[in-house]
């Protein structure tokens, strides 16, 4: 393409439709909104990375080390030793195109690289180009190319459109995973020094302070004691967590964003209150302050670095099990990861909850249950005095985030949380709910404002589906039990469907948590009055589909 | 070939029944040139013949443009132009466009009308007279196109902004205010995101 | 263009070479015996080969896609076969997904409706087409294979004689017609067509994706015109394939007619391009790690055999960083 985009005028001019250039031959245009700033050379530096300098993406030349060509082929070669799933998606692709229309880029940007297959065929193109027979003699007709300075901008660009949400894995026939080849695109991107501010500068805070916002010791306890400072001016409650305590049952973690950032931290309010109405034995850690995990979008390496603290500091403080926050990415490595990097965690034991009774059979060896699973089973035994009517200013839906359903399989845990904790609950149209969900556009690390303009394409579709259901039904709530979500729907949901707001689950339960010896509640989390629900409700209920 | 048959019936027509019966020709080439304006990496590639629906971009740009044109041909249009204008310019606002091609595809709804009502056109200055009439109405919708286009963007800018102010990193710093944070470069780019032809809001924007 | 061209241009190729070779050059025993050899064991040993070199990589993690609830407490039914959690229950999804398509079966299309007050909606609806149409052609390939086993036994097996009357029910023309010549032509020419008229799919089509669906066209053909049109003598192939599968070859009858010669050596050409394209997929999709694994992390250790120590930011750095203010602030610390 052109760096300038034709006008109407001279497309009606000349025959507009051209024949079109085939993808391989087509060159990448960085276009503001589209990419992500490199990765600070101090950031890059402080974790050990090759390569750190200043460079930019849109500029000609990205000051790439001499001999970037022989890593590239040789982490390659090496990542083929390593992953059977690579080694097998490189081969096995039919191109039969059902992943095609899956991917939420494509979808809302129509820029054909962005199909699930076509994001693979940029790697897989260079696989058959230098490694097969057939495509280093036949080239082109074995679907094989070279590897040039071109495909490596190329690679940047769509690596980093790609949110890592498999939802494509889902349609495909056999399972080939476009999230598995671009983490390990980016695998092979990093060992030339390519790679993105965004992703990087949380990575190297939480290495040094333990989690993603760069938060001291001193500043994350504040920031919670803040929060609970707010929790006694709405309930008059007080309270007083421990952090880093010794001797503790369970040690809690969720993503940094949560003590933080809006709307996080009415969530972290909501596991404030319910620890202390269970009077749980539970303590916070400033070192392992960071359930999520950037790690997970800069390759496994950096993944078990960062999340080596949590095993670690369980084992200090000496706790019995971990319970973690709502997180997507976070609960993507606990579930799948976690033990088989940095176990066995046989210095714990297996999760018990102290309230019920009941033993969480299903993480006996990682020993790290959610938080919802947690409440779950105090819901079901009757252990919480609830008022769902205290959620009656909202209409809630579920947005299911990428990683726990379709890495984890988390799909009724939450909605069984929320329809016992607020009256009106609706679904989204099916097949964009459950594993079929869309992503909030904005995963991965790419939640960044100058990656904007494709945020929001990307975010489309969810929107779309949003939108249904607030015209539909008044939803004005989304839950989501993802801290990017929580970070990156509100802007979203700003942009394309404004009036619908956006919380984590937990929320919703400490507004609904009736604590002992509070005062009178007027007013929720988010210090809005609870206006109770106005004449004009739908009057349809399918709200249990 | 010469204006037989319903020639001389529809010629009695005022222009505005006569673009109410050609609606779904007008839509659809009206869609095509939008399509037109995409570049061939972009929206454009979702375009099938069969189903130009496919995708909710195309969506919105088919309910946008129906919308439209059903708002033109009754003489008096309602508020509901905003919504439809809206509808298609939401998308464009955060694809690559620069403002003026952002909102050229109305201006080619004259190109359109004129060409399906050719026949009609040809020789009837009263007929004329009312295309005029209807063309200052395609120009006012791209006044208000503008607008909206403009609305998106500052949006879109206007959560840039928010969501830097959110970044822990400032309070950390010690820097309260986004623009001081706002290292060069990305002052810079932010300017070319925006596209602003004037230097207008960047002067405001630095001055804060 | 020429990415449909030049696969079309190979496969006439291939036709004409048995044609000329047998035709003009007469040599029988080339394409009757020793080529069908040769690239049968192509076949044999390209597909192991090419499953041991998958299997020598390693499966470093448990990255199932999970498509469905998981087992986690009692009161939440578990999605077994679309999230399963024991070694029996991956077997199911497997057999599904091998002999179903499961995963196929959930392709949806993006759909645009009117609601009956005119306002448009958008939603994705369930499409089965290539989900319908994939199933065709795969069922009727095995069939068609298995029932090419009669060519190959004296006495034909009980199941074998049972399938090909199956297969030829309708009893129309003589010889009867098979139905699975029928139904695999079909796929396959949806599957074409879908490639060629599609242009989402024609963009993202290689040479190496027409290639086997004219080749496999083309055997079809050949086979079908052997069968009802240019008859063949059934006895001579049928005394070939016997010599053959019994390590006893013997140089065919010379008038067996070439389009029987055209029939072998494509199907002999498919056997040894198979384990060197993206037909291996009959093999791979055994192999997917996203879908042969049980989505079982939390409840065993999946071991990693590469797993290699890393740089951390131990405790001790930490504290020692940070002491002052962990002190100030009332946070324990280890060393005071
Ligand atoms: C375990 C055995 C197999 C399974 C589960 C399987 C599954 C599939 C699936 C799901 C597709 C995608 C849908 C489609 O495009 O049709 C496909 C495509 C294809 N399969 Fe198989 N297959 C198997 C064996 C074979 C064999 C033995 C052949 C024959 C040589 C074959 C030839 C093809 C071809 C040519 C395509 C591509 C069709 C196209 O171009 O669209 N498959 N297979
Ligand atoms: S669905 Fe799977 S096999 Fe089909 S094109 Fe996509 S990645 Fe390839
Ligand atoms: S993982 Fe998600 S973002 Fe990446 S290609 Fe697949 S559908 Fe698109």
């Amino acid at each position: 393409m052109a760096a300038k985009t034709p006008k109407p005028q001279e497309l009606l001019q000349i025959d507009h439709r051209p024949p079109r250039e085939w993808w391989m031959d087509r060159k990448v245009v960085f276009k503001p909104g589209t990419w992500c700033y490199a990765g600070r050379p101090e950031n890059v530096k402080a974790l050990d990375l090759p390569f750190p300098r200043e460079w930019s993406p849109d500029e000609e030349d990205w000051k790439l080390p001499d001999n970037w060509k022989e890593i590239v082929l040789e982490t390659f070669r090496d990542r083929l030793h390593k992953f059977r799933s690579l080694k097998v998606f490189m081969d096995i692709c039919v191109r039969c195109g059902a992943c095609a229309d899956k991917c939420h880029y494509f979808i809302g940007s129509g820029d054909p690289k962005n199909m699930p297959v076509l994001r693979a065929e940029l790697l897989r193109s260079i696989y058959r180009g230098e490694f097969t027979k057939a495509g280093q003699i036949l080239g082109r007709l074995a679907g094989g190319r070279k590897l040039t300075y071109d495909v490596i901008k190329e690679w940047f660009y769509y690596f980093f459109q790609c949110t890592e949400c498999r939802r494509c894995s889902v349609f495909c026939p056999y399972g080939i995973d476009t999230a598995e080849i671009t983490m390990i695109a980016r695998e092979l991107l990093l060992e030339i020094g390519i790679n993105i501010n965004w992703i990087m500068g949380p990575v190297a805070n939480s290495f040094r302070t333990g989690n993603h916002m760069g938060l001291l010791p001193h500043t994350f306890k504040d920031n919670i004691e803040f929060l609970c400072e707010d929790i006694y001016d709405i309930t008059g409650i007080k309270i007083e967590p421990t952090f880093n305590r010794k001797g503790a049952e369970i040690l809690f973690i969720t993503p940094s964003a949560d003590v933080f950032a809006e709307p996080g931290i009415y969530t972290c309010m909501g596991y404030l209150l319910l620890f202390h109405y269970l009077d749980l034995d539970y303590t916070w850690s400033t070192y392992a302050s960071e359930g999520g995990n950037f790690g997970l979008f800069t390759s496994h390496e950096m993944m078990k670095r960062l999340n080596a603290k949590m095993y670690a500091e369980a084992k200090r403080l000496g706790v019995k099990w971990i319970l973690g926050g709502e997180c997507g990415h976070m609960w993507r490595v606990i579930h799948q990861y976690m033990n088989t990097l940095n176990g066995p965690a046989d210095f714990l034991e297996v999760p018990v909850s102290p309230i019920t009774g009941t033993r969480f059979e299903h993480a006996k060896a990682t020993k790290m249950i959610h938080i919802l699973e947690f409440i779950s089973d105090l819901i079901y035994h009757d252990k919480l005095n609830l008022d769902p009517s205290r959620n009656d200013h909202l209409v809630v839906t579920h947005h299911d985030s990428c990683n726990p359903v379709r890495a984890m399989g988390f799909i009724q845990e939450p909605r069984h949380v929320i329809k016992s904790v607020c009256n009106n609950f609706y679904e989204m149209p099916e097949n964009t709910i459950y594993a079929e969900t869309f992503c909030c556009g904005s995963g991965a690390g790419l939640n960044t404002d100058e990656f904007m303009e494709m945020r929001m394409r990307g975010g489309l579709p969810r929107a779309n589906a949003v939108d249904y259901v607030h015209k539909k039904y008044g939803v004005n709530r989304m839950t989501a039990i993802c801290a990017i979500d929580r970070a990156v729907l509100p802007t979203l949901m700003n942009y394309w469907v404004p009036g619908v707001s956006i919380s984590g689950v937990c929320e919703l339960v400490g507004n609904a948590l009736v604590m002992p010896g509070e005062k009178p509640r007027d007013i929720d989390l988010r210090q809005e009055p609870l206006v109770r629900p106005t004449a004009e409700m739908p009057s349809e209920d399918e709200s249990d589909v | 070939m010469f204006g037989r048959k319903k020639g001389g019936s529809e010629t009695k027509a005022n222009i505005y029944e006569l673009l109410e019966s050609n609606y779904h020709t007008i839509v659809k080439k009206w869609i095509d040139k939008v399509y037109d304006s995409y570049p061939e990496d972009g929206a454009k590639f979702l375009r099938n013949k069969k189903d130009p629906f496919a995708n909710p971009v195309g969506f919105r740009i088919t309910r946008g443009i129906e919308g439209l044109v059903k708002e033109l041909i009754t003489e008096e249009p309602s508020e509901g132009v905003e919504e439809f204008l809206d509808s298609i310019l939401r998308v464009r606002a955060v694809q690559d466009f620069v403002p003026g091609d952002a909102v050229a595809f109305i201006f080619e709804l004259k190109k359109v009308i004129r060409e399906v009502l050719a026949k009609q056109l040809r020789d009837n200055i009263r007929l004329m007279e009312e295309l005029l009439d209807v063309e200052t109405k395609i120009d006012r919708l791209a006044l208000l196109a503008f607008d909206i286009y403009m609305g998106c963007r500052e949006k879109l800018f206007q959560l840039k902004v928010e969501e830097i102010k959110k970044r822990p990193f400032l309070q950390l710093e010690g820097v309260s205010c986004p623009s001081a944070a706002l290292s060069l470069r990305q002052m810079k780019t932010l300017r070319e995101q925006l596209n602003l032809v004037g230097s207008r809001r960047d002067s405001e924007q630095q001055g804060h | 263009m020429s990415r449909v061209i030049f696969p079309l241009i190979v496969v006439l190729v291939l036709i004409a070479i048995p044609i000329l070779g047998v035709k003009v050059a007469g040599l029988h025993l080339l394409f009757g015996v020793v080529i069908p050899y040769v690239a049968f064991a192509i076949f044999i040993l390209g597909f192991i080969w090419r499953v041991i070199y998958w299997a020598q990589s390693p499966v470093p993690f448990r990255i199932p896609t999970t498509a469905g609830q998981q087992r986690s407490l009692p009161w939440f039914k578990q999605s077994r076969w679309d999230n399963p959690f024991t070694t029996g229950e991956v077997i199911v999804r497997m057999a599904l997904e091998v002999l179903c398509f499961r995963s196929l079966f959930r392709n949806k299309r993006i759909d645009f409706r009117q609601l009956p007050d005119g306002t448009p909606i958008l939603r994705y609806s369930p499409t089965k087409w290539l989900w319908a149409f994939a199933l065709l052609f795969h069922w009727s390939f095995l069939i068609i294979l298995i029932r090419h086993i009669r060519l190959a036994t004296v006495p034909i097996p009980g199941p074998i004689e049972f399938l090909d009357h199956l297969d030829a029910i309708f009893e129309i023309g003589l010889p009867q017609l098979y139905l699975t010549d029928l139904t695999i032509l079909a796929g396959l020419l949806f599957l074409l067509c879908r490639r060629l008229f599609i242009p989402q799919l024609r963009y993202i089509s290689l040479p190496a994706d027409y290639f086997p669906l004219f080749l496999i066209i083309s055997i079809v053909c050949s086979g079908m015109l052997m069968r009802y049109f240019l008859r063949t003598d059934i006895v001579g192939v049928k005394e070939l394939v016997m010599g053959l599968v019994s390590f006893h070859p013997h140089a065919p009858v010379k008038d067996i007619g070439t389009i029987f010669f055209v029939h072998i050596f494509l199907v002999s050409c498919l056997f040894a391009y198979f384990p060197f394209s993206k037909l291996m997929h009959m093999g791979g999709v055994f192999l997917s790690p996203t879908r042969n694994l049980a989505n079982n992390s939390r409840y065993k250790r999946h071991i990693n055999p590469w797993n290699y120590p890393v740089k951390t930011h131990p405790y001790e750095e930490y504290e020692e960083e940070f002491r002052e203010f962990m002190k100030q602030a009332g946070i324990p610390v280890e060393k005071e």
